[in-house]
C-alpha cells in the first residue's frame, strides 16, 4: 500500500448485538482498509462477523446491533457519524454493496428493471424514459441476454444467477468507486460462480472500482484478490497480500485456512478441517479469540493487549498472534 | 390477461357453488331444529288449538320436512326467497331494501378502521416500544375484548345521555326529515347527490356512532396485523438493498416495505369485513338500525324461518363475492399469487 490515505478504511471497529441471551460481542477492534481501485477479501467461517462488518459500515445493521467503538471512513466521509441524507446520497453512488442470497435481495413484487430505476431516481437527474433506457442497458451490461424483456421480470421468474447479475446491475447503477461484495457466489452452482466473479472482475477493472469481496473460500480470496485479511469470531487475525499468505502464512488459524481448502493437485485425505468451532461469544473471550482451538496456544496467549501489528519484514504484513509460525 | 382473469373468476364463483349447498342445507336444518313454533307465533297467545293447525296448513309447514325442503330450492331456484310472516313482504325484497343501511355502517365501520388502524400500525412497527405502539397495544387489546354491543351503549350512554352530542340512538335518520330520493340506497351519499345537507348532517350524525362501534372493534386486528407484517417486512433483505442504495425513507417504506406488507393487510380486511357482517346482528339491534342484521335477529325471536335462510344465503353470497375480491386484489399487488 502507498502512503496516501486509502479510500476506505475500517478502524478498531467494535460491535455488539442485544440478544434475549445476553450481549454479544460480534466484533472485536477490527481493522482493514481498502485503496482506491484495490481488490480485497475478506476471508473467514461462517459466523465469524464478516456480514456484520460490511453492514456496519453501510449502516444497515439490524437495530439490535450497535457499534460500540471504532470508525469507518470512505473518501473524506466518516460513514458512521454521517447525517443519513449524506450517508443516503453516498450509498448506492459512492459505496455499493451485493447480497450473500440474490433472490431475497431484490423486492419481491417490483419489476427488476424498476429497482434499477429507483437507484438511478434517486442518484442521477435522468428523465423518466433516460432512466428505462439506462436500466435496460445497465441488464444488457451484467450480460444479461433479451434485457428490453428481462427489465419486466420478477425476480421469482429469474434464476439465482440472473438474480445477482440483477443485484449487481443495480449496485454499479451509479459507478461507485467501491463495492463491497458480501458472498457473491454463495448458492450458485460452481460455474455460474466463476461467470459471476469474471464478471465482477472485469466490471471492476473496467471501472476502476475497488472491491472488497466477503467470502469463506481462501481459493477464491487468492484467485480475484490482490489482499486477504483473515477473520475469526469477530477479530481480524492475520491480513497480508494473497501471494505472501499463500506462501508463507504466520497466523495458524490462516495456515488451518489453507489446509482447509481445496486446491489443484490436493487430494480429498489432505484436506483437514479446523478443529473445534467458533467460541460463544456470549462468554467473556481471551484476546485471542482463536487461542481455544490453537494447537499453538502458549501461557502467553491469555495475556491482553493482542493488536494487529506490521510484520518487521513486510510492513504491509499485519498479525496478531503471539506465538506466530 | 383478461380473459385469463374472467376464467379465474369464473371458476371461483363456480367453487363456492357447494360451499353455498352447504349453507342452504344448514341453515335450514338449523332452523327447524331449533324450539319455536311459527305457526303458534303466527297466531298470537289467544289462538285455539285448530287455529294455529289451520295456519300451519296455510303456511305449508304441517307437510314433511323433505318435501319442504324441495319446495324451499324450487323457490330459490326462481330467485323466491320466500315470505316472511312478521313484514308479510317477500323476503327477497325486504333484503334488498335493508342491506344498503347494513353496507353503509359496514362500509363506514370499515373506513374508519382503516384510516386509524393501518397508520397506528405503521408508526408502531417504525417505531417499536414507542408510547405510539403502547397507545397502540392499548387500543388493539380493549378492541379486542370489549363486546360490541357493550362499547355500543357505552358510546350512546356517554355522548347521547351524558353529553347529548349525539341524536337519539333510533335508526338512520332523525324522524324530522325524510329519506333522500334513492340513488346508491346509502343515505349520506344519496343526501349528497340530492344536494340536501340537512339531510345528510342528520344521517351523518346517526350513522356516527354505531360505525365507531363497529370499526372500534374492527381497528384492533387491522392495527396489529400492518404491525406484524411490516415489522417482518422492514428486517427483510430487499429492504436492507434498499436502504444500501441510500433509497430515501419514504421510499423504502411504500414501495419496499408497505406495498410488500399489502397483501396480509388486504386479507386482514377481508376477514374483518365479513366479520363486521356478522357482528352488525347486535350492533344493528342496538342502534335500531334498520339494516339485515336486525330485520334477521327479529325474525329468528319469531321462528320466522324465511327471513332467517335468506339473511344467512344473502351473506353467504357476499362473503363468497368479498373473498374473490379480495383475491383479486392480492393477485393485483403480487403477481405470485396471480397465477
Ligand atoms: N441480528 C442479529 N442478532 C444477534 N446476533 C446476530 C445478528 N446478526 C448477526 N448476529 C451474529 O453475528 C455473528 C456474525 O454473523 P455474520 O452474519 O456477520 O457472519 P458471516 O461471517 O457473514 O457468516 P456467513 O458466512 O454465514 O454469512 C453470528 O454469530 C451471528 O449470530
Ligand atoms: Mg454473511
Amino acid at each position: 500500500m502507498n502512503d496516501e490515505k486509502p479510500l476506505f478504511e475500517v478502524t478498531d471497529l467494535s460491535v455488539k448485538f442485544h440478544t434475549r441471551l445476553g450481549e454479544v460481542a460480534v466484533l472485536d477492534h477490527i481493522h482493514l482498509n481498502v485503496g482506491a481501485g484495490e481488490t480485497v477479501a475478506v476471508v473467514g467461517e461462517s459466523g465469524s462477523g464478516k456480514s456484520v462488518m460490511a453492514f456496519a459500515a453501510l449502516g444497515i445493521l439490524d437495530p439490535a446491533g450497535k457499534v460500540t467503538s471504532g470508525s469507518v471512513r470512505f473518501a473524506d466521509h466518516d460513514l458512521l457519524t454521517l447525517r443519513k441524507a449524506a450517508l443516503d446520497d453516498l450509498r448506492g453512488r459512492e459505496l455499493a454493496m451485493i447480497f450473500q442470497a440474490p433472490r431475497t435481495a431484490l423486492n419481491p413484487i417490483l419489476p427488476v428493471g424498476r429497482q434499477i430505476e429507483d437507484v438511478l431516481a434517486r442518484h442521477s437527474d435522468l428523465s423518466r424514459s433516460d432512466r428505462r433506457d439506462a436500466a435496460v442497458a445497465q441488464l444488457a451490461s451484467v450480460k444479461i441476454t433479451d434485457p428490453a424483456k428481462r427489465y419486466h421480470n420478477f425476480p421469482y421468474e429469474l434464476s439465482g444467477g440472473m438474480c445477482q447479475r440483477v443485484m449487481i446491475a443495480i449496485a454499479l447503477a451509479c459507478k461507485p468507486r467501491l463495492l463491497i461484495a458480501d458472498e457473491p457466489t454463495t448458492g450458485l452452482d460452481v460455474t455460474t460462480q466463476v461467470v459471476i466473479m469474471d464478471l465482477i472482475a472485469e466490471l471492476a477493472a473496467a471501472n476502476g472500482m475497488a472491491t472488497l469481496l466477503i467470502t469463506h473460500d481462501l481459493g477464491l480470496a487468492s484467485d480475484y484478490c490482490a489482499r486477504i485479511a483473515v477473520m475469526h469470531a469477530g477479530q481480524i487475525l492475520e491480513s497480508a497480500s494473497a501471494r505472501t499468505l499463500f506462501k508463507s502464512p504466520r497466523h495458524p488459524y490462516t495456515a488451518r485456512l489453507f489446509a482447509a481448502t481445496p486446491r489443484p493437485g490436493a487430494t480429498l485425505e489432505s484436506l483437514t478441517s479446523i478443529p473445534g468451532q467458533l467460541p460463544d461469544l456470549r462468554q467473556p473471550q481471551p484476546p485471542c479469540r482463536f487461542s481455544t482451538r490453537c494447537e499453538r496456544v502458549q501461557p502467553g496467549c491469555t495475556e491482553p493487549g493482542l493488536v494487529l501489528t506490521p510484520m518487521p519484514t513486510d510492513s504491509a504484513h499485519l498479525l496478531a498472534c503471539r506465538n506466530p509460525l | 390477461m383478461n380473459t385469463r382473469i374472467f376464467s379465474t373468476i369464473g371458476s371461483r364463483l363456480l367453487g363456492a357453488l357447494p360451499s353455498l349447498a352447504a349453507v342452504i342445507v344448514v341453515t335450514f336444518v338449523i332452523m327447524r331444529l331449533l324450539p319455536g313454533d311459527p305457526a303458534a307465533f303466527f297466531a298470537g297467545p289467544a289462538a285455539s288449538a285448530e287455529a294455529v293447525e289451520q295456519i300451519r296448513e296455510q303456511l305449508g309447514l304441517n307437510r314433511s320436512l323433505p318435501v319442504q325442503f324441495w319446495d324451499y330450492l324450487g323457490d330459490l331456484a326462481q330467485g323466491d326467497f320466500g315470505q316472511s310472516f312478521t313484514t308479510g313482504q317477500p323476503v327477497a325484497a325486504d333484503l334488498v331494501s335493508r342491506l344498503p343501511a347494513s353496507l353503509e355502517l359496514t362500509i363506514v365501520a370499515l373506513l374508519i378502521a382503516v384510516v386509524l388502524g393501518l397508520p397506528l400500525g405503521v408508526l408502531s412497527a417504525t417505531r417499536p416500544n414507542s408510547w405510539v405502539d403502547q397507545v397502540t397495544r392499548l387500543v388493539t387489546t380493549t378492541g379486542t375484548c370489549l363486546p360490541t354491543f357493550f362499547t355500543g351503549l357505552v358510546l350512546i350512554y356517554v355522548f347521547y345521555y351524558l353529553l347529548g352530542w349525539s341524536p337519539a340512538p333510533l335508526g338512520r335518520l332523525d324522524l324530522m326529515y325524510s329519506p333522500p330520493p334513492e340513488v346508491t340506497g346509502f343515505y349520506t351519499i344519496d343526501a349528497v347527490l340530492a344536494g340536501d345537507w340537512e339531510v345528510f348532517r342528520s344521517a351523518l350524525a346517526q350513522l356516527i356512532l354505531p360505525a365507531v362501534t363497529l370499526g372500534f372493534f374492527a381497528l384492533a386486528p387491522l392495527a396489529r396485523m400492518t404491525r406484524a407484517g411490516l415489522l417482518g417486512v422492514l428486517s427483510s433483505d430487499y429492504v436492507r438493498t434498499a436502504r444500501a442504495c441510500g433509497l430515501s425513507s419514504r421510499v423504502v417504506l411504500t414501495r419496499y416495505a408497505l406495498k410488500n406488507t399489502l397483501v396480509p393487510i388486504l386479507n386482514t380486511m377481508g376477514m374483518v369485513f365479513s366479520y363486521l357482517l356478522g357482528i352488525n346482528v347486535l350492533v344493528e339491534k342496538v342502534f335500531a338500525w334498520p339494516g339485515v342484521g336486525s330485520y334477521a335477529l327479529e325474525a329468528l325471536v319469531a321462528s320466522d324461518y324465511a327471513p332467517v335462510q335468506g339473511f344467512v344465503l344473502a351473506i353467504a353470497v357476499l362473503y363468497v363475492l368479498l373473498n374473490l375480491s379480495v383475491d383479486i386484489a392480492c393477485g393485483l399487488v403480487d403477481r405470485r399469487l396471480a397465477r
